[in-house]
């Protein structure tokens, strides 16, 4: 043995190994375990899930329906507005988990004002996933408790937070909380499968002494419904209000409603309606109508309590007029943005049926001179909607605040019918149609156009439909529904009745028919590689109007996707995000007669990102920008964004490359901005901030030499330096041979429609405000 | 794979950034003729094919994968960062876990060249320098500073004095043992406790590790050189004159 040997034997006989801390070693290992979990699929939130399985399932079919309206710019019909899902609806969709510091009972939804059970609540997910909250002003501010990196960021603004999750967690934290708790660095660990109510301890035997609230909380009742409503110019309680709480499930007599008066000095309720999912609206003498969407009651679990502030109400008066410019007495004038949405939302004849009509107060019926003021309207910008019998419905977006002498010109309307029939060739009665529009509304208020149950011989008709580019929904039976709704695209013409039936007759005395085309199937992931659950996808036939011809399709939990009967040819296939029409596309795909295609696709991390505001620097909200990639065959379509609150897009899945963007006032009264030679690599490219100005019209008119309309016909516009404009996704004219265009900057064009061989060009000089009309006669 | 080679970082210094390797009198140690030889020397041949499949296996959502993986390398890199946080507990324990979960974000991208820890180890010693800007430096220098010089001196006599038991009670001799275990790859750290403090036999050693006495020899061996080498090199580095010194 050697001297070394010898020494090696006693120095190390005397070393004793540092190890870590058991619990700090403990807390690491569960954490680690469930992140690495996390890393590879979506955290199954099984804790949510029973909570709203229920629901959630049997209103698979109008989820799906909306996904489907949004790929076309329709709105969430079934709801009248987005969707407003509870917190933990919000983070059971997007594969995270949610914990709180008390019971881990925490409930509420998007609009309801979260309380903190306990000292913080901590996010936890597997992939992106962007929230809002609504947080009680009492509660100051919040802190973000993560380790280093952080993956997670909390923005505040007023008593809401956006909590950005980059699959990891974060977590809220109430001012004053101990620190000690949760030292920074450590966060709380959390469970992908949370077995139990209460959170795994961060320290030996804590959690630490919670920090005292200014007063004990109420004893809290499971199944009941709590709330404080307050002047929200003051705070001081409102002591009379009239609270409506309105099924959100859709029937053919509308919402079902419950109805109660408050009368409580303190301003407080305390209500144990039948569980179920409901829109809470609170009406008040004087104060805008407060809507809370989505509140869940259910007999086992407590929902925190509401604090509701009213807002003072402003007036909007105005006049209705129909096409001539005549006034028309009799209309129905209502507020789209304060009135229970999803009552309106199923036609405008339940508003002057029984027992509704009492609940809706923001509604106003025109005299013989036209006019009409809506009272107590909420002062954050407003959308009205007036209809009469004869005439199609038209909207008109507010800026916020009150307003007089508004006009709302009515159309001509258009009609819709069309039969239904079940995959064995039978009627189908009773089965609830519902047509929308397929184009976001400037204020993102769209809603349903109109609403019928088919008959015994599954037919139905929609009458008073204004003149547009629709899309037609089989929800078809309400309960138990689960699958995706069919629907077709339908263009509504004014003094017309559009045609849109669904299913084959059976032939006397055969079988079934027998479907027809190919199955196209495949996968979608996300940027990170997750399945990309629940995202909707649109396949549109090349070579025709996309706006008319497209089926869609729901990414399902493991990814997959699915489209049948698809006939032979050439399709484009998009994703939708979100539901406010914003879309990527994602391949273009060949499909042949009999011969089954499988695609295996990945959402790109790349995206452009920017701000359209108007001349005087305030946000355009509802902004359109359609994205182009600069390819060697030339422009095509990469996408589509919608500009929000504040003026700010985002077009997603982008890959690497060159892009064009075209900006687009969604009203068309600003002029459009064209930008080139964007960069995309692989994260987000932004910054891009677009002024617009006021802008003009241009109508053209495609004619072939017999003076028939050339339908279809591209149409190309230059303006005086050379530089090709687009001022729509769309470049073809319709099946009029008309292609209108807004939002054009003042300016001289050259206009060039081709048909074939045959081009027509003509020249047109627009000026702001005003609309040219330009004929092209093709030779 | 590791290597060790004198003309230039070997597994000694790799244990070290560049501003703590050896400059002046403090050179690497290298004590005995394998550290001078001027070619690569392979110190361990083991494939990290078993790194990989559990990589894997993690990456594929295997709970058992990724349990297997913190547990096995926890302590070991506990250790390592312990020594190079300055025995600061609070310090060690972030650096810990940010490294195991950055690790688990870039395991995707861990190829197998080194093993798992070495691979862990380092980016660990990335997470050290970060906190290092926000925080004083602890090196190891320092929590030896106190160190009486003739331990120093006495230690760096590893190979051909016997240790006197004073300096092998000593509080800094510990440490420096306590460092150098951690700078070790685990399997020669192993080999060293398991001959050296549990008294196994080659054979038993063999056996337990499912290995040749043959292998199992070679591999105890590099370790006593490695930890000779490395512990000259920290014992030089804290104070001590290195055996490479005249």
């Amino acid at each position: 043995v050697s001297v070394l040997e010898r020494n090696l034997a006693e120095l190390l006989r005397r070393y004793r190994a540092i190890t870590p801390d058991a619990q700090f070693r403990q807390r690491l290992e569960v954490r680690f375990v469930a992140e690495a979990l996390d890393a590879v699929q979506p955290a199954p939130a099984p804790v949510l899930r029973p909570r709203f399985g229920s629901p959630v399932l049997r209103r698979a079919g109008l989820l799906a329906a909306a996904g489907i309206l949004a790929m076309v710019g329709a709105w969430w019909l079934a709801e009248g507005g987005p969707p407003h899902a509870g917190l933990e609806e919000l983070v059971a969709r997007s594969g995270a988990a949610l914990r709180t510091s008390e019971d881990g009972s925490w409930q509420g939804t998007s609009d309801t004002q979260f309380t903190l059970p306990g000292d913080y609540l901590e996010l936890a997910g597997a992939g992106r996933a962007e929230l809002s909250l609504h947080l009680p002003d009492a509660l100051g501010e919040v802190g973000l408790l993560a380790g280093a990196p952080p993956r997670a960021s909390f923005a505040r603004a007023g008593d809401s937070v956006r909590v950005t999750l980059l699959a990891g967690r974060g977590a809220l934290r109430r001012p004053g909380a101990d620190e000690s708790a949760l030292p920074l660095g450590r966060p709380v660990l959390v469970s992908p499968a949370p077995a139990g109510p209460a959170l795994p301890a961060p320290g030996a035997g804590a959690p630490t002494p919670l920090a005292p609230t200014a007063e004990p909380p109420p004893p809290i009742v499971p199944g009941e419904l709590r709330g404080l409503i307050v002047r929200a110019e003051d705070g001081q309680p409102v002591t009379a209000a009239r609270l409506i709480l309105a099924t959100t499930d859709i029937t053919d007599k509308g919402p079902k409603t419950i109805v109660r008066e408050l009368d409580d000095k303190a301003g407080r309720f305390r209500w144990a309606p039948p569980p179920g999912r409901y829109h809470l609206f609170v009406q008040a003498d004087g104060y805008a109508t407060r809507i809370t969407r989505n509140v869940v009651i259910d007999a086992k679990l407590v929902l925190p309590e509401l604090r509701l502030q009213l807002e003072r109400g402003v007036t909007v008066s105005g006049r209705v007029l129909d096409p001539a410019g005549a006034p028309v007495e009799g209309a129905l004038v209502i507020s789209d943005t304060d009135a229970p949405a999803i009552m309106v939302a199923l036609a405008a004849e339940y508003l002057r049926g029984e027992g509704l009509v009492d609940i809706i107060r923001e509604r106003a019926i025109t005299d013989a001179d036209g006019r009409f003021e809506l009272t107590q309207l909420s002062s954050a910008g407003q959308v009205l909607r007036a209809s009469s019998p004869t005439l199609a419905p038209a909207w008109l977006a507010l800026p916020p605040g009150p307003a007089e002498d508004v006009t709302l010109s009515l159309g001509a309307p258009g009609s819709l019918a069309g039969r239904v029939l079940r995959e064995d060739g039978t009627p189908w009665e009773h089965a609830l149609m519902i047509a929308s529009f397929n184009c976001p509304e400037p204020a993102g208020h769209a809603m349903s156009l109109g609403i019928d149950f088919t008959d015994a011989e599954g037919h139905y008709h929609m009458q008073g439909l204004p003149p547009t580019m629709g899309v037609v929904l089989l929800i078809g039976d309400i309960d138990g529904r689960s699958g995706l709704p069919p629907m077709q695209a339908t263009q509504i013409v004014a003094g017309q009745t559009a045609r849109a039936d669904f299913g084959s007759p059976r032939p006397e005395g055969g079988a079934p028919p027998a479907p027809e085309g190919s199955v196209l199937v495949g996968t979608l992931r996300n940027a990170d590689g997750t399945p990309a659950t629940g995202r909707m996808l649109s396949l549109a036939p090349l070579g025709t109007s996309e706006r008319t011809d497209w089926t869609g399709s729901m990414v399902v939990e493991s990814g997959a996707f699915r489209f049948e009967h698809v006939r032979a040819g050439t399709y484009n296939l998009y994703a939708a995000f979100g539901t406010t029409g914003e879309v990527a596309w994602l391949a273009r795909v060949d499909v042949a007669d009999g011969e089954p295609r499988e695609l295996d696709l990945q959402l790109e991390p790349g995206a452009l990102a920017g701000r359209a505001l108007d001349a005087a620097g305030a946000p355009l909200l509802g902004a359109r920008v359609i994205v182009m990639a600069d390819t060697p065959e030339g422009r095509s379509f990469a996408g589509t964004a919608i500009a929000d609150e504040t003026g700010a897009w985002l077009a997603r899945s982008l890959p690497p490359g060159r892009y064009w963007i075209g900006v687009y006032d969604a009203r068309g009264q600003l002029a459009a901005v064209q930008l080139d030679g964007l960069q995309v690599t692989d994260g987000v490219a932004g910054g891009i901030e677009t002024v617009h100005a006021p802008g003009g019209h241009i109508v053209v008119h495609v004619v072939g030499h017999d003076g028939a309309p050339a339908a279809l016909a591209p149409v190309l516009i230059v303006d005086s330096l050379g530089l090709s404009w687009q001022f729509d996704q769309n470049t073809l004219t319709d099946r009029d041979g008309v292609l209108p265009m807004d939002g054009v900057p003042p300016g001289r064009y050259r206009v060039s429609a081709t048909v074939g061989a045959a081009t027509a060009t003509g020249q047109v000089d627009v000026a702001a405000g005003q609309t040219a009309e330009l004929t092209l006669t093709l030779p | 794979m590791i290597y060790l080679r004198t003309s230039g970082p070997g597994v000694a210094e790799r244990g070290l950034s560049p501003k703590d390797r050896p400059r002046g009198r403090h050179q690497v140690p290298a004590p005995g003729a394998p550290g001078r030889r001027t070619e690569d020397r392979l110190l361990t041949t083991a494939p990290h094919d078993e790194d990989l499949a559990l990589r894997d296996r993690v990456l594929a959502g295997d709970r058992e994968a990724a349990t297997t993986l913190f547990r096995r390398h926890v302590d070991a890199l506990y250790e390592f960062v312990h020594w190079r946080a300055g025995g600061d507990r609070a310090t060690a324990e972030d650096v810990v876990q940010d490294s195991f979960l950055v690790a688990l974000q870039r395991l995707s991208t861990f190829d197998g060249r080194s093993s798992l820890h070495t691979w862990l180890c380092g980016i660990a010693k990335n997470r050290l320098r970060m906190t290092r800007r926000k925080r004083r430096p602890v090196p190891m220098a320092d929590v030896l500073e106190s160190a009486d010089p003739e331990i120093f001196d006495v230690l760096a006599d590893l190979e051909s004095e016997e240790l006197p038991e004073w300096a092998l009670e000593r509080e800094e001799t510990r440490a420096l043992v306590g460092a150098t275990l951690s700078s070790l790859p685990p399997d020669y750290r192993d080999a060293l406790l398991q001959k050296y403090v549990e008294g196994l036999s080659v054979n038993e050693m063999a056996a337990r590790a499912g290995k040749s006495p043959k292998a199992t020899e070679s591999r105890l061996t590099r370790a006593r050189v490695a930890f000779t080498r490395i512990f000259g090199l920290l014992n030089g580095r804290a104070g001590g004159a290195g055996e490479g010194e005249p």
